[in-house]
Order: C-alpha cells, then structure tokens, then sequence
C-alpha cells in the first residue's frame, strides 16, 4: 500500500480498487475506482473494509498534499513580504536622506540644524509608529493631528480641531504629518500657539464633485498681533505645502502669512493613492 | 550650511534630455537638480506612468531615470516600450534588482537611496557620451 500521491496520482492499494487524491482539475477529490472497473455488483464486506482502511489513507494523503501546498505559499508570500518590507524601508531612507537636504540647506548653524532634524525626524518616526499599527487601514487625520501637537506639548484647548473621518494611506500620511508638524512648529514660534494670543482651528470636510472626492483641510490661525516677524523664506515647511503635496498627491495647496495668522489649506483628492478603497468609494458613493 | 554645495562629480551632460518618472517630490527634486547642474535637459518630473508615457510621447528623450513602483503601480510595461524604441533606461527603485523580470534584463539598477553621482555616471554610460574632462 502507497498511501501518498500527488495531484492526478492514481495509488494502486489493493487488487480490488484503486484511490485518485485528486481530479484532472487539480481540485482536491477523493475517487475510488474499482478494480475490474464495474461497479454494478454489490460491494462484499471484504471491500467496504478495504475501503475504511483506503479512505483513512486518502484523508491522510489529502491533508500532507494541502499542508505542502499551504507551505509553498506562505513561502511565496514570505518572499513578496520581504521585497515589500525592504522597498519600505528604502523608501523612508530615502526620505530621511532628503529631510536631511533640505534641513541643511536651510538651517543657519550647526545648532539649528540638530534641532530642526531631530524634530522633523522625530515627526516621521511617529508616523511610521501609527502606520505600522494601522497598517493597510491607513491612518485617521485626526490621529495625525493630535499626535503631532501632542508630541509638541500643545494642549488640546489651545486648539480647535474638527473634522470627519478620513483615514490616510502611508504616503499621504507621511507628508501631511510632517507638514502638520511644520506648521505646529511655526506657529508655536511665532504663531497663534507662541502665546501671545490668537486661535489656532484645524478643520477638515470631505465632499465630492462630479467624479472625484476630496477632503478640505484647513489650518487657520487669527488673533496673532505680529505675524509679520515670521521669516518670509520658503522653508521646509512651505515646499511640502507648495510643492510636495501637489507633486505627489495632486493636492490643491495654499499658504498664506496673513496679519492675523497662518492660512494654510490642502485640497487633497481621495483616492487609492491617499486613502483606502471603501473610504474612497464610500465618500463618492454617499455623494457628501 | 546654508551655501552647503552638493559634492557630487562634474559629469558633462550637455545636449542629453533625460526624462525622470519618480513620484516622489524629493527625490525627483534631487534628480533633476543634479542632471541640471551636469547641464542635462530635464524632461518632466513625472509623478506617474500616465503622465510619463505622455511625456515620452511628445518629446525625443535620449534617456530615461524610471522608478518602479509609482503610487502602487509598476513601470514595467513603460520600462519595455523604452527597449522596443531603444531608449536607453536607468531603473531608481527601492526595490532589489532580484524582481527585475528577465526580459527586461540586463538593465541598469541603482538602488534608493540613490548614489547622485552613481546615477550621472550611469546616465553618461547609457548614451555614450564620450568622457570630457570637466573642472569643477
């Protein structure tokens, strides 16, 4: 007896019948053909328990064929996970490579430099941290939100934030945290969070128009008397609003330096680059 | 720091229009602004394939930086209309060559983050430019 074939193997058990594992389609069957290929004749006690012992084999050899099978593809799924990971990880290198640029480009001394990198590394470490947590479900904006002024000691009064659920996938995620902590940032140095009065509100709707939704993000800032000592340069800050999130994620941006504050929104469309696919659909299937 | 200079080589580019399909903003930024400063003629960014193979459409190219995996979507089918026309090809991904398929191959891989100078020496390698002295 030969319990273990493969797929369309016919195990020859016994002279009276023989045990197919698997049909011509691969599916996994079990056939019992009977020797003498009739099987008009009642089967003799004789063969019903030769059948107990093959059906007993069958199963066995049925199960080691899906175990195998299962094995084969938790190692090809390993693999696909390994490229995914290892893109992953390039990837935010190479992010980091390039927040390094720009800080340097940017900074006045060595001293500002550590500061500003530290902290805008900092600011990518958190999303990384959420993103590994939420995975594909993609990060709520709200999260984003209060985890950036969290880290940044803001309190949750200093603030006005108010928006629906959106949740962001890792790229849009990764650059609207940092242009959160961007705009935190200024506003905590000379903006409406510098505490010399003002409020800060951010608020975001979603909405949709003819194919497309999109969500409205706006950082508003009124009440702060000198903005105007703000540096005018465009920083790091500025280039993610004005040309990072365009460039990638076709966003419509708009920063301001007002006498009252920062204006600042992100016209950001939802769709699979952004957000994932029930949100996408939903927002544009409930026409909001 | 802020008069940082990048120390990448002086490579001679001049008179070569490079098409880069990258959808990353910094990275792109950083491509292009090197091949410029090596005098190179800058065809895009282009931050998907859509608007690459556009790109690619309406403009003679003597080379193309290609990513892989743009917004989730991978560049092969462009990266094989680009050997039908003979177009010389840079792969930048952060993906490993081992994923390359094999009628693709040999083609040249550089790995993210990428090497700047790597990439002009590539480049220069790819349409056969005759080497140039260039002082900095």
């Amino acid at each position: 007896m030969q319990p273990v074939g493969h797929a369309g193997q016919i195990v020859a058990t016994t002279t009276m019948a023989s045990v197919s594992l698997a049909d011509a389609t691969g599916a996994h069957a079990i056939h019992f053909l009977w020797s003498d290929g009739r099987d008009l004749e009642p089967p003799s006690h004789r063969t019903l328990d030769a059948l107990c012992v093959l059906s007993a084999a069958a199963a066995v050899a049925l199960r080691r064929l899906q175990d195998a099978e299962d094995a084969g593809r938790a190692i090809e799924r390993g693999r696909q996970e390994t490229f995914e990971s290892q893109h992953r990880f390039r990837n935010v290198l190479s992010f980091v490579r390039s927040i390094v640029r720009r800080t340097m480009q940017s900074a006045e001394s060595p001293e500002e430099f550590a500061l500003h990198l530290e902290a805008r590394i900092g600011a990518l470490s958190r999303t990384q941290t959420t993103l590994n947590v939420v995975g594909t479900a993609g990060v709520e904006i709200e999260d984003l939100v209060r985890t950036e002024l969290r880290a940044n000691a803001i309190r949750d009064e200093q603030v006005d934030i108010a928006g629906p659920s959106v949740r962001l996938r890792a790229r849009a995620a990764e650059t609207m945290a940092l242009t959160l902590h961007e705009l935190a940032i200024n506003s905590l140095k000379y903006g409406a969070l510098s505490g010399r009065g003002g409020r800060t509100s951010i608020e975001w709707s979603t909405g949709s128009s003819r194919d497309a939704s999109r969500m409205q993000f706006r950082w508003f800032e009124s009440g702060v008397p000198i903005a105007s000592t703000a540096p005018r340069h465009r920083g790091f800050g500025r280039e993610l609003i004005e040309n990072t999130l365009p460039y990638e994620l076709d966003a419509l941006t708009r920063f301001e330096l007002t006498p009252g504050g920062v204006h600042c929104t992100v016209d950001l469309p939802l769709n699979l680059r952004t957000t994932n696919a029930s949100v996408a659909f939903a927002a544009t299937a409930s026409g909001r | 720091m802020a008069k940082h200079r990048s120390t990448v080589a002086a490579v001679d580019l001049n008179g070569l229009r490079v098409l880069v399909v990258e959808d990353d903003y910094f990275i792109a930024d950083e491509i292009c602004s090197t091949l410029r400063r090596c005098e190179a003629e800058v065809v895009g960014p282009a931050s998907d394939l859509q608007r690459g193979m556009q790109l690619l459409h309406e403009a003679q190219v003597d080379c193309v930086v290609l990513d892989v995996n743009l917004h989730g979507e991978i560049s092969f089918d462009l990266a094989a209309e680009l050997k039908r026309r003979n177009v010389p090809l840079i792969f930048a991904s952060g993906y490993d060559a081992g994923m390359l398929p094999e009628a693709l191959a040999p083609s040249v891989w550089l790995e993210k983050p990428i090497d700047l100078a790597a990439l002009l020496y590539a480049v220069k390698a790819a349409t056969h430019r005759p080497a140039r002295a260039v002082l900095p």
